[in-house]
């Protein structure tokens, strides 16, 4: 599975953003324990675990509801068949093959950045690295590059 | 803010209320100390770094639970024990 650089490095960019999200996570529940008037400094909103909430922080009984679903109607309200089917096939292309998830770990840390009330400079900062590093290793991961 | 370790955690609460107020006179201070000090001993027993994340997360979560001006801190703390959780249990 990591024998490809750059399919081992979006994977490893993934996993550590799920884990950090999670860690995150167990800190805002003990927090909230120790202190139910405590500060509340991350939610799920925005985050990747907020994929799999099947509402009051369950999971789906149904592993199969996880996986990505194209949606295939066109939408016929914005009256220009180019930008209407651009936009269709590209929707389709990242929900159907799941590429939208992925794409989503480019966001994450800009998430958790602003909700732990760092500041903006910092987060600016590192969000940005953040960005084109791991939207470089996405390209590499369609190409199926070396990295 | 210092009032919740006194009364929730006892011997623990002492420590802290007893150097914030005797020795460092601020709470930021007294995690630093209290950081270096474990810091310190994982290095002179030769432990691998990340073991001193273990007894200092729960102190970091206390802090933050007291005051929001720790949020930052023990952010920083919980994004690299979500890095090095990634690193030894997923990413092999």
């Amino acid at each position: 599975m990591m024998n490809r650089k750059g399919a081992g490095s979006i994977t490893q960019a993934l996993t550590i953003v799920l884990a950090i999200n999670l860690l995150l996570w167990f800190g805002q529940i003990a927090v909230h324990e120790l202190n139910p008037e405590g500060n509340a400094f991350f939610n799920t909103v925005g985050s990747l675990i907020n994929n799999y909430d099947a509402g009051n922080y369950t999971l789906e009984d149904d592993p199969l509801s996880q996986l990505p679903t194209g949606d295939s109607s066109v939408s016929v309200t914005t009256g220009n068949i180019f930008t209407d089917a651009w936009t269709t096939v590209k929707g389709w292309f990242l929900d159907s093959t799941g590429l939208s998830y992925i794409l989503n770990v480019l966001s994450a840390p800009m998430s958790f950045l602003s909700a732990l009330k760092l500041p903006t400079e910092f987060a600016f900062g590192l969000g940005a690295m953040w960005y084109a590093i791991t939207l470089f290793l996405v390209i590499a991961f369609i190409r199926g590059d070396t990295g | 803010m210092v009032e919740l370790f006194l009364n929730e955690t006892g011997f623990v609460g002492d420590i802290l209320t007893g150097l914030t107020n005797n020795v460092t006179g601020s709470l930021f201070l007294t995690l630093l100390m209290i950081m270096l000090f474990f810091i310190l001993m994982t290095l002179l027993f030769r432990f691998p770094i990340e073991f001193s994340l273990v007894l200092l997360l729960p102190l970091f979560l206390g802090f933050m639970a007291a005051t929001s001006d720790f949020l930052a801190l023990g952010g920083v703390v919980l994004i690299y024990l979500g890095i090095v959780f990634a690193k030894n249990f997923f990413i092999k």
